[in-house]
C-alpha cells in the first residue's frame, strides 16, 4: 500500500516478481478483510441509527421507552456473550479449540436467551401500552 | 511480433496452483441460475438492471406524453403522474444504474482486469444478485398492490410521503422502503466481495498502481456505495416506523385531509440529511465508475496513455472522500442557516476541481492521440460533452443564492439528467459495445449500432438542452399540468412537446440498441480474442468468452501498467500488461 503513494506506475517492471500466494492465503486474507470491511459498513450505521434516534430524542414531545429491569439483564447477557467470544478467540489463537468448544458450548444458549430476552421486552412494552 | 506470456530469462515461475478453489457446477440450473462465475452474475445483473430500467423508461414516456399533450391520454391522471415520475427516478438511479455499474461491470471486469479467477466470495456473489433480484420484485410488485405505487417523488420526502392524498401512501410506500432495505442487504454482499477482490486478489504484478482506471472507479464507487447505503437504510427503517407503529421520528404533529394526524414532533429535515447523506454520495457512485471506464475508454481507441494517471486515481479519490461533505447542497431551500449553505456551498465548487482535471486529463488524453471513431469512442466523446455540460450547470446550482430560485425547476431536472443520467448511460453504452466480443465473442452490427448512438447523442441534447431554457423561464417540475398560467408564453408548451417527441425518439433508438445486442449474440460475425489491440488482461485470456476461472491453467503476471499504446521504439502500438520488458523490444 506504501507504495501507492510513489510508485511510477508508466514505468515497466524490471525486478524479481513477488511469488504468488497460495488459494488458502488468499482466502484467509480475504476474510480478514471482508471482516473489517463489514465491521466499518455495520459502525457506520449504528452510527448513524444512533445520531437519527439521538437528534429526535432532543425534542421536547420524545416519549422515552419504557424502563424495564428486562433491558439491565438483556445488556448483562450481551456483555457475557462478548466476553465469551473474546475468550473463546483467545483460546483459539493459542490453540485450544477444542477447550474452548467444550467450556463454551453453552455460548449460543446465551443468544438464544438474548434473542427471548428482546421477545419478552416487546411484550412488556405491549402491556405498558408503549410502541 | 509474438508476446511471451512469461519471462523465462527472468525466472519468474509461473503461479503454481490453484489459485483459488473454483465450484464447478454439475447441473444446468447451478451454471446458469445459481452461478457462482462472477461473469454469469453479472450477465444476470446487467439484465435484470437493464429489464427494469426498460419499464423506467416507458414510465418517462408517459411523463413526456402528459407534459406535451395535457390530458389528452386518459389513463395518465395527476396520480399516475407523480406514480409515474417516482418509480422513473428511483429505478433508474439505484435499480438500473447503480446496480449496472457495480452489480454488472463490477462482476465482469475486476476479475478479469485484476487477474483473479473469480470474486473472493463467489457463493456471497450469487447471493447477492438473488437478493437485489428480489429487491427488483418487491419493486415491481408495488405497480399492482392497492393504491399502486408510491407517488412521493424518488427523494420519499415525508411528511407527504405517507400522508393519505399522496399516492402509494398505503401499500406503496412500504414496498418501496422494503425493496430498498433489501437492495442494500444484497448490495453490503457484493460491496464486500468487490473491494476485497481487489485488495487481495489481484495477481502478481497488479500493485494497486497499475490497475486499470475501470477498477479505481468502480473500487471507489463500492467504498462510497457501502458507506451511503446505510444512511438510506436507516432512513428506511424509520419511515417504516413511522408508517407502521405509528412513531414520529420524521412526521411532525399535522392537520391532513381536514383532520388532525397522529403524528407529533417528528422531524423531515431529519429525513433529507439522512436520504442526501445517501443521495449526493449516490451520484458519485454512478459517476466515479462512469469516470473510469471512459478514462479506459478514451486511451484505448486514441491510441494513447492516459494523461495524468496518478493525478486521475487521486481525482477519483478526492472526488469520493468530498462527496460526504456536500449533500445539504440539495437543501438549500429547506430553511438552513446561512453559514450552513455557505459552507456546503463552498464544498460543492471546491468538488468541481478534481472533476475538472478530470475532464482536462481527458480531452489531453485525445490531444494528438490515433483517434479511431469506433462506437465505443464516439460514446466516450458524446460522454465529455454532457458531462462537462452538465458540469457547468451544477456550478450554477452549487451556489445556494442561485440554487434557491432554480431549484423546483426544470432547470435542475436538464441539469441532473445531463450530468448522471444520459453522461453515465453514454459510458454504458460505450462500454457494453467495448466489451461485447470479450463478453459473447461476436461482434454486434455495426449499422444498427451508429444509428443507436447518432440518434441518442441528437436526441438526449434536443431533449435536455431545452429543459435548460423553460427552467430558466420558471416552469416547475413535477407539477403534472403547466398550462393556463399567466407567467409562461404558449411556446413553453410547443417547446415541451417537441422535447417529448425527441424522448420518444431515444427511447425507440435504445429498443434498437438492445435488439442488436441479443440478436448479435447468436448470428454477429466472430470477434477476435482482443479485436481492438487492448492492453489489459481480460484481453488476454486464452479463450473468448472467457471460461470460468477467467484464464488458463496459469494465472498472468504483470510487468507494467495498462496504458502502454504507442510506445517508442516499440513496433506494435500497444504492449498488454503481462508483456515482460525484454520482449517488449521491437
Amino acid at each position: 500500500m506504501s507504495t501507492i503513494f510513489t510508485e511510477h506506475p508508466w514505468i515497466a517492471h524490471t525486478g524479481p516478481v513477488a511469488p504468488a500466494l497460495s488459494g488458502m492465503q488468499i482466502l484467509q486474507n480475504s476474510r480478514r478483510s471482508a471482516l473489517k470491511v463489514l465491521l466499518s459498513v455495520v459502525s457506520v450505521f449504528f452510527l448513524l441509527m444512533i445520531v437519527a434516534y439521538g437528534g429526535r430524542m432532543l425534542y421536547q414531545d420524545w416519549r422515552p421507552t419504557p424502563q424495564i429491569n428486562l433491558l439491565w439483564a438483556n445488556t448483562g447477557l450481551l456483555l457475557l456473550s462478548s466476553l465469551c467470544l473474546q475468550v473463546a478467540l483467545m483460546w483459539a489463537r493459542a490453540g485450544q479449540v477444542k477447550l474452548g468448544t467444550r467450556r463454551f458450548g453453552g455460548r449460543g444458549g446465551f443468544d438464544r436467551r438474548i434473542l427471548s430476552g428482546a421477545t419478552g421486552r416487546m411484550a412488556a412494552a405491549d402491556s405498558h401500552g408503549a410502541g | 511480433m509474438e508476446y511471451a506470456a512469461h519471462d523465462e530469462t527472468s525466472f519468474v515461475r509461473p503461479a503454481e496452483v490453484g489459485e483459488m478453489e473454483l465450484y464447478h457446477a454439475k447441473t444446468w440450473l447451478g451454471k446458469y441460475v445459481f452461478s457462482q462465475d462472477a461473469k454469469t452474475i453479472a450477465i444476470q445483473y446487467a439484465g435484470t438492471a437493464i429489464a427494469i430500467g426498460m419499464v423506467a423508461l416507458v414510465l418517462s414516456w408517459f411523463m413526456r406524453l402528459q407534459l406535451a399533450w395535457p390530458n389528452t391520454f386518459a389513463f395518465i391522471d395527476p396520480a399516475y403522474y407523480l406514480q409515474a415520475v417516482t418509480m422513473h427516478g428511483m429505478i433508474m438511479v439505484v435499480y438500473l444504474l447503480t446496480a449496472l455499474f457495480l452489480g454488472g461491470f463490477g462482476n465482469y471486469l475486476i476479475p478479469l482486469m485484476v487477474g483473479a479467477r473469480d470474486m473472493v466470495f463467489p457463493w456471497l456473489n450469487m447471493i447477492s444478485f438473488w437478493v437485489y433480484f428480489t429487491a427488483v420484485v418487491l419493486l415491481a410488485a408495488s405497480f399492482f398492490v392497492g393504491g399502486g405505487s408510491t407517488g412521493a417523488g424518488w427523494t420519499l420526502y415525508p411528511p407527504q410521503a405517507i400522508l393519505p392524498g399522496t399516492p402509494g401512501s398505503e401499500a406503496g410506500i412500504l414496498l418501496m422502503l422494503a425493496s430498498l432495505a433489501v437492495f442494500i442487504i444484497g448490495f453490503t454482499m457484493g460491496g464486500l466481495n468487490y473491494v476485497v477482490t481487489i485488495l487481495q486478489a489481484r495477481t502478481r504484478g497488479m500493485t494497486l498502481m497499475r490497475m486499470p482506471l475501470t477498477v479505481w472507479g468502480i473500487f471507489v464507487a463500492t467504498i462510497l456505495a457501502l458507506f451511503a447505503f446505510p444512511a438510506l437504510f436507516v432512513s428506511a427503517i424509520m419511515m417504516s416506523l413511522d408508517v407502521l407503529l405509528g412513531t414520529s421520528f420524521f412526521m411532525p404533529a399535522i392537520m391532513t385531509m381536514g383532520n388532525e394526524g397522529s403524528h407529533v414532533g417528528g422531524n423531515p429535515l431529519l429525513f433529507q440529511h439522512l436520504f442526501w447523506f445517501f443521495g449526493h454520495p449516490e451520484v458519485y457512485i454512478v459517476a466515479l465508475p462512469a469516470f473510469g471506464i471512459v478514462s479506459d475508454l478514451i486511451s484505448i481507441h486514441a491510441r494513447k496513455n492516459i494523461f495524468g494517471y496518478r493525478m486521475m486515481v487521486w481525482a477519483i479519490v478526492i472526488i469520493g472522500a468530498l462527496s460526504f461533505v456536500v449533500w445539504a447542497h440539495h437543501m438549500y431551500v429547506s430553511g438552513m442557516n446561512p453559514y450552513f449553505g455557505f459552507f456546503f456551498a463552498t464544498t460543492t465548487l471546491i468538488i468541481a476541481v478534481p472533476t475538472a482535471l478530470k475532464v482536462y486529463n481527458w480531452v489531453l488524453t485525445l490531444w494528438r492521440g490515433n483517434i479511431h471513431l469506433t462506437i465505443p469512442m464516439l460514446f466516450s466523446i458524446a460522454f465529455l460533452l454532457f458531462f462537462i455540460n452538465g458540469g457547468m450547470t451544477g456550478l450554477f446550482l452549487g451556489n445556494a443564492t442561485v440554487s434557491m430560485p432554480l431549484s423546483d425547476t426544470l432547470f435542475v431536472v436538464a441539469h441532473f439528467h445531463m450530468v448522471m443520467a444520459v453522461a453515465p448511460v453514454m459510458v454504458v453504452c460505450g462500454a457494453i459495445y467495448h466489451w461485447y466480443p470479450k463478453i459473447t465473442g461476436r461482434w454486434y452490427h455495426e449499422g444498427m449500432a451508429r444509428f443507436h448512438f447518432w440518434v441518442t447523442f441528437v436526441g438526449s441534447y434536443l431533449v435536455f438542452l431545452p429543459m435548460h431554457y423553460l427552467g430558466i423561464m420558471g416552469v416547475p417540475r413535477r407539477y403534472f399540468e403547466i398550462t393556463g398560467t399567466t407567467f409562461l408564453p404558449d411556446s413553453a408548451q410547443s417547446v415541451n412537446a417537441s422535447i417529448t417527441i425527441a424522448a420518444l425518439v431515444v427511447g425507440f433508438a435504445q429498443i434498437v440498441f438492445l435488439y442488436n445486442l441479443i440478436t448479435s449474440a447468436f448470428n454477429g460475425k466472430k470477434a477476435p480474442g482482443n479485436p481492438w489491440n487492448a492492453t489489459t488482461l481480460e484481453w488476454q485470456t486464452e479463450t473468448t468468452p472467457p471460461g470460468h476461472g477467467n484464464f488458463g491453467k496459469e494465472l498472468p503476471c504483470v510487468y507494467r501498467w495498462a496504458y502502454d499504446y504507442s510506445v517508442p521504439g516499440v513496433e506494435d502500438d500497444f504492449i498488454p500488461q503481462n508483456v515482460p520488458p525484454r520482449n517488449a523490444q521491437a
